[in-house]
């Protein structure tokens, strides 16, 4: 067993052991349990309040065994009924209070327990550096508060208090029946034992076959897909029967494989129901055994008898249950992993010198141990300066601006801001410092001016007017019926790429950070657009320190300082007309830029 | 289906008799001697019904399962089926996770419901009405004491129902509400961890996720402890039947065997009913489960007649086209142009103008909603879709590539070609990389194989392209721009490409198409003018500001201040 560390977020323990993909039923218990834990007390409450009713209910029946048993001893009916009725009273009213106890603390503690779960991850993946995010898809983070908790919330409300009553009844009355005949109750286990050990060694056996099987199903459900996804292009190329043919193919094995990983399913499910619901002939032989012997009485056989099936039908529908119960494991797994992220480690030093610079000394970063992207990287980018990195595609170039925003953590070597190493700085104090555009512009979901407040929150309206005409976007934005209140839509839908561009713009302007990164528009705009866009770009970099990932010459050309990023190292650095004359890496991609630009078909 | 259901109800069925022998043998030692043969007999009995009980469900599982399979693998060529005969332009954006959902998923649901839900809800109904007529036939009094709580416990929950039914579509806007302020916010986080001040958005997050709570929680006060009582008092029937029967014993008009029959059979009555519910609960889940395949099979499949058929050359005419999307916003209002054999056509204007859409429709991606387009004369509409496909090649944003090898996708463009014929697509296409590669020509692409970037995709899918070597080829220039590092090559390629070709290119960077044959300018879906770039010039107007906007974007500069000489006219 792995060592387990647990860690403690806003009150829930979480068990950090993410290299375990799966847990066995009792991990999953464990784990679910120290989740529980502010509203665990809530939730024990509700469940013991479960086993209460089922005991009620037990008493009603065990009341109905020894009225039974009475009877056959000859006692008149009539006197049973006094007392039978109180205690039928008293069950009757018991399963229903406690029922509804049980209800009320298991589903409100359940939604309480969701609420606080959620709560807390959203502030803990606040805290978390962009690599967490990056490093994964922004719908499976959603996915986690979303859907995932909602199926532990269903855990804690129905999934745990059925178990519970499933497992009660037959407890109680195997519990009550030790006390009075313990010799038959020994009996009664047996068949209960032998089917869960033939289940446990079949789901063992299957666990692995299944495998191999997910995987070839898996590969028939890709093909699926691909039909899917190329429909296009075998339409266009003509090839609609031959694909589909293969198309039915592949759907005919993803058929096949299912009806057999069914069939391997079902084999020792059945088996199970068998041998425990085979307990009830076995059980009516050894009591009749007992009976002709004389080893018990009567009232005992009776007694037997009568709970038998208060005790086998519950078990064996167990199954099904326990099956849902392991599905749940996996969100809990994922939402563990989600909180034991670590937070990145910030620094104290809350503000930087008005000087801009920003200082790579020897820098080396990889995105994971075979993928460097960064080997050795040194420069200085002095204050109000215009600094272009170049060079072949891969993610160095965008890699140098991630790292300076701190999205990731170097390696080895250090960034510096105004002189101060970016770890010691507090986290406002680095995002004060600097302002990003990013190719893939990231909007809120609000108003336009809700967006650009994200600059700097307090600005006034006339400070955001102001933002947005020197970004060239005043006008399209005075030309919509709601002006700067229109909302933008779903990660600015309503809008087109180059308004929103225009408006990550007005949003870097109004910060007026020293430091400006900008990773350059690659994408088609028209040329309204992009003229508005280039003005705007020109109106930001001025007078502050820019560093930016460039594909356009003017830009290049205007530069202070161009560094040639290949093979994740400096290859060349300068100005332009040094680095032209060099006649290297740098004069290939300069007259490959210029071809590009200049080209006519 | 037949044979599953009555197999599940036989299952059903035999499964009293376990309950049958437990009760014989129960009377048999109350009012007897215990003997050994007969107590034996009643187990034989029990033994019988169990093995037979469960032999008949699982054949009747499997049966579900085998018809459920059956139904998806139906429904599923149905949808592939379908997918090969609807309009191109309306799937083409599905990202492969929402394909996923739509082919693998959403069916498997199907599969779910049936496997269980049928089989299950008919024997449960069959065994639940069974029993109650043998309650009935046993005794009419007992039956009804057996049974009374039911309708009780279903009052309760109807009631339960109607109050919390309002308070569900709540609950549904405001999930959604949530669903989309999280997803939000975690697209947004670039942005949020850049300028610092997330506070105001995650407070808006926070409160949605309150809000959602709070719902939850009110919903469950409401129906779900009403909920609770019903779930109780339906498992709770022991309590009326054992005082109702020893009532009845006393006043001597029961015996003492009816008595421990309706004990046992009774107390156990509610079980069939409830899982009857359940499953019935399932099926009513169907038309839910499988949203997108519905929307997609109920998408009228394209008109192909294919009456007329395609003349091998012609002038591709655009004549008073007017297309309005399936939201019924209008994008093409009126446009005309011709484009002559061999020669080279660009679309030019604005974001929104249209350029895409009109160019869309050449290859019947959508077809037109009035006007029509003709190539050769011809009404491309009266030509089988397959004609028009060889007579034309199209290159838009997304490239798609099968799983195979890079022969297997070249091949796709002209089956029978020879390996020098694709070498030399390829050197045309400027995809020196594919010799380069492990296994060359054969190397696999995908998931297994290498994955190619997108600009390497582009030079392959020109190759295949150059393959097919279609008359008229259709090509949006955006897509040199995917990857900036290759794009004179992909520019080369494409060159390559409308050699020796009729070509409509929709161009975002004006000059690039100075030399074009024609230049349609459109603006809000219709066409602003159109002639030769000096033409255009000269006539001043939509196309010269446009022109100079695109100049004065090429020509400036990140830093004004820093420049020495001034722009070039």
């Amino acid at each position: 067993m792995k060592a387990v560390c647990v860690k403690q977020i806003g009150g829930h323990q979480m068990m950090g052991n993410p290299d375990q993909k799966t847990l066995s039923f009792v991990q999953h218990i464990r784990a679910a349990w120290r989740i529980a834990r502010p509203h665990r007390a809530q939730i024990v409450r509700g469940h013991i309040f479960r086993a209460v009713q089922t005991l009620f209910l037990g008493v009603a029946m065990a009341t109905g065994v020894i009225a039974t048993a009475r009877l056959s001893q000859g006692q008149n009916s009539s006197t049973l009924i006094g007392p039978v009725l109180l205690v039928m009273g008293v069950s009757l009213l018991g399963q229903i209070l406690f029922g509804y106890l049980a209800v009320r603390d298991t589903w409100l503690g359940a939604y309480r327990l969701g609420r606080d779960l959620r709560l807390t991850a959203l502030e803990h993946l606040r805290s978390l550096p962009m690599s967490f995010h990056l490093s994964r898809h922004s719908g499976d983070t959603s996915t986690v508060l979303t859907n995932n908790i909602q199926m532990i919330e269903s855990l804690f409300a129905e999934v745990l208090p059925r178990l519970v009553q499933a497992f009660g009844l037959p407890f109680f009355v195997f519990v009550f029946l030790l006390f009075v005949e313990p010799m038959l109750a020994l009996a009664l286990a047996v068949p209960v034992i032998i089917a869960s050990a033939s289940f446990l060694i079949a789901s063992r056996k299957l666990a692995w076959l299944g495998l191999e099987r997910q995987e070839l199903q898996g590969e028939a459900g890709a093909q699926m897909v691909e039909f899917a996804q190329g429909m296009g292009v075998t339409r266009a190329f003509g090839r609609l029967e031959r694909d589909q043919a293969r198309m039915a193919r592949a759907i005919e094995a993803y058929r096949d494989i299912s009806i057999q990983l069914v069939h391997d399913m079902t084999s020792p499910m059945s088996r199970f129901a068998l041998i425990t619901m085979a307990g009830i002939p076995f059980m009516i032989a050894v009591v009749a055994v007992a009976l002709v012997l004389n080893a018990v009485p009567v009232t005992s056989a009776i007694l037997v008898w009568m709970l038998l099936l208060a005790l086998y039908s519950p078990l064996a529908g167990l199954l099904g249950l326990i099956e849902y119960a392991k599905a749940i494991g996996g969100a809990i797994i994922r939402l563990n992993r989600l909180m034991t992220a670590e937070p990145l480690p910030t620094g104290e030093v809350s503000a930087i010198s008005c000087e801009g610079s920003v200082t790579f000394e020897n820098v080396s970063f990889g995105y994971g141990p075979e993928n460097v992207v960064l080997k050795d990287v040194s420069f200085e980018a002095p204050a109000a300066s215009l600094t272009a990195i170049i060079g072949p595609s891969g993610a160095g170039k965008s890699t140098v601006l991630n790292l300076i925003a701190r999205f990731w953590e170097v390696d080895r070597g250090q960034i510096r801001i105004g002189g101060q190493d970016i770890r010691d700085l507090s986290q406002t104090a680095l995002s004060d410092a600097v302002s990003f555009v990013f190719q893939d512009i990231h909007l809120i979901s609000g108003t336009i001016r809700d967006n650009i407040l994200l600059g700097r929150p307090e600005a006034t309206h006339d400070q955001v007017r102001d933002a947005a005409k020197r970004a060239f976007a005043h006008r399209f934005i005075m030309e919509k019926p709601e002006g700067y209140e229109t909302q933008i839509g779903e990660g600015g839908k309503r809008l087109s790429g180059g308004e929103r561009q225009r408006i990550a713009i007005a949003r870097a302007l109004l910060k007026n950070a020293p430091i400006l990164l900008l990773d350059e528009v690659t994408a088609a705009l028209d040329p309204l657009n992009e003229q508005a866009i280039a003005q705007g770009m020109a109106e930001l970099a001025r007078d502050r320190t820019v560093i930016v990932v460039a594909h356009k010459l003017t830009t290049i050309e205007a530069a202070n300082q161009i560094l040639v990023l290949e093979d994740s190292m400096i290859a060349e650095r300068g100005i332009h007309e040094e680095l032209l004359a060099r006649g290297g890496t740098y004069e290939r991609f300069w007259s490959r830029l210029r071809q590009a630009e200049d080209w006519t078909f | 289906m037949w044979r599953c259901s009555i197999l599940a109800t036989a299952s059903a069925l035999l499964d009293l008799l376990p309950v049958l022998a437990l009760w014989l043998s129960i009377v048999h030692i109350v009012s007897a001697e215990p003997s050994l043969a007969t107590l034996a007999l009643y187990a034989g009995i029990a033994l019988f019904g169990v093995l037979c009980s469960i032999w008949a469900l699982s054949r009747a599982m499997k049966t579900s399962h085998l018809v459920a399979f059956e139904a998806v693998h139906a429904l599923r060529l149905d949808l592939a089926h379908h997918l090969g005969e609807v309009p191109m332009g309306l799937f083409a954006q599905r990202s492969s996770a929402q394909t996923r959902s739509l082919i693998v998923d959403e069916p498997e649901r199907l599969e779910q419901i049936i496997a269980h839900a049928i089989p299950e809800s008919v024997s449960g109904f069959i065994s639940w009405i069974a029993v109650t007529l043998w309650l009935f036939a046993v005794d009419w009094r007992m039956a009804l004491v057996s049974v009374a709580m039911t309708p009780i416990a279903l009052g309760i929950m109807a009631i339960a129902i109607l109050r919390g039914n309002r308070e569900i579509g709540r609950l549904h806007s405001a999930s959604a509400a949530f669903n989309g302020a999280i997803a939000d916010f975690f697209s947004a986080m670039p942005a949020l961890k850049v300028f610092g001040s997330g506070q105001k958005l995650h407070a808006r997050t926070a409160k949605t996720v309150g809000d959602f709570a709070d719902m939850q929680v009110r919903i469950a006060q409401r129906f779900l402890l009403f909920g609770g009582t019903f779930n109780s008092l339906i498992l709770a029937n022991v309590c009326i039947i054992l005082p109702a029967g020893l009532m009845l014993l006393a006043g001597g008009s029961l015996d003492i065997p009816t008595f421990l029959f309706f004990l046992i059979l009774g107390s156990n009555y509610s079980q069939p009913f409830l899982k009857m519910i359940n499953q019935m609960g399932q099926l009513s889940q169907v038309a839910g489960a499988l949203e997108h395949v519905n929307k997609v099979l109920e998408t009228p499949a394209q008109p192909d007649p294919g009456g007329v058929s395609l003349p091998e050359h012609g002038e591709l005419v655009f004549e008073d086209v007017r297309f309005r999307h399936a939201d019924g916003t209008l994008a093409l209002d009126g446009v005309n142009f011709t484009v002559k054999p061999g020669s080279f056509l660009a679309l030019v204007g604005p974001s929104g103008a249209g350029k895409s859409t009109a160019a869309s429709l050449i290859p019947r991606l959508h077809d037109v909603t009035d006007g029509r387009i003709t190539f050769g004369g011809t009404d491309i509409r009266n030509a089988p879709l397959a004609d028009l496909m060889s007579r034309i090649g199209f290159l838009f944003q997304d490239t798609f590539m099968f799983s195979g090898t890079v022969a297997d996708n070249l091949r796709v463009g002209k089956p029978d070609a020879s390996e020098t014929e694709m070498k030399d697509a390829l050197r045309l296409a400027q995809a020196q990389f594919v010799p380069r590669l492990p296994k060359g020509l054969e190397t696999a692409l995908g998931a297994k194989g290498v994955t190619l970037s997108g600009g390497e995709k582009q030079r392959l899918a020109i190759a295949r392209l150059i393959l097919k070597d279609p008359d008229v080829i259709v090509l949006d220039e955006a897509t040199a721009f995917i990857d900036p590092d290759n794009e004179v090559e992909i520019l080369k390629a494409l060159h390559a490409l409308a050699k020796n070709r009729t070509v409509i290119a929709i161009a975002h960077r004006l000059h690039t198409v100075q030399r074009a044959d024609c230049i349609v300018v459109m603006k809000a879906g219709r066409v602003d003018d159109k002639g030769t770039h000096s033409e255009l010039l000269v006539r001043g107007g939509l196309y010269a500001e446009l022109l100079r906007a695109s100049r004065s974007a090429r020509e400036s500069c990140l830093r004004e201040a820093d420049r020495g000489a001034s722009d070039d006219g």
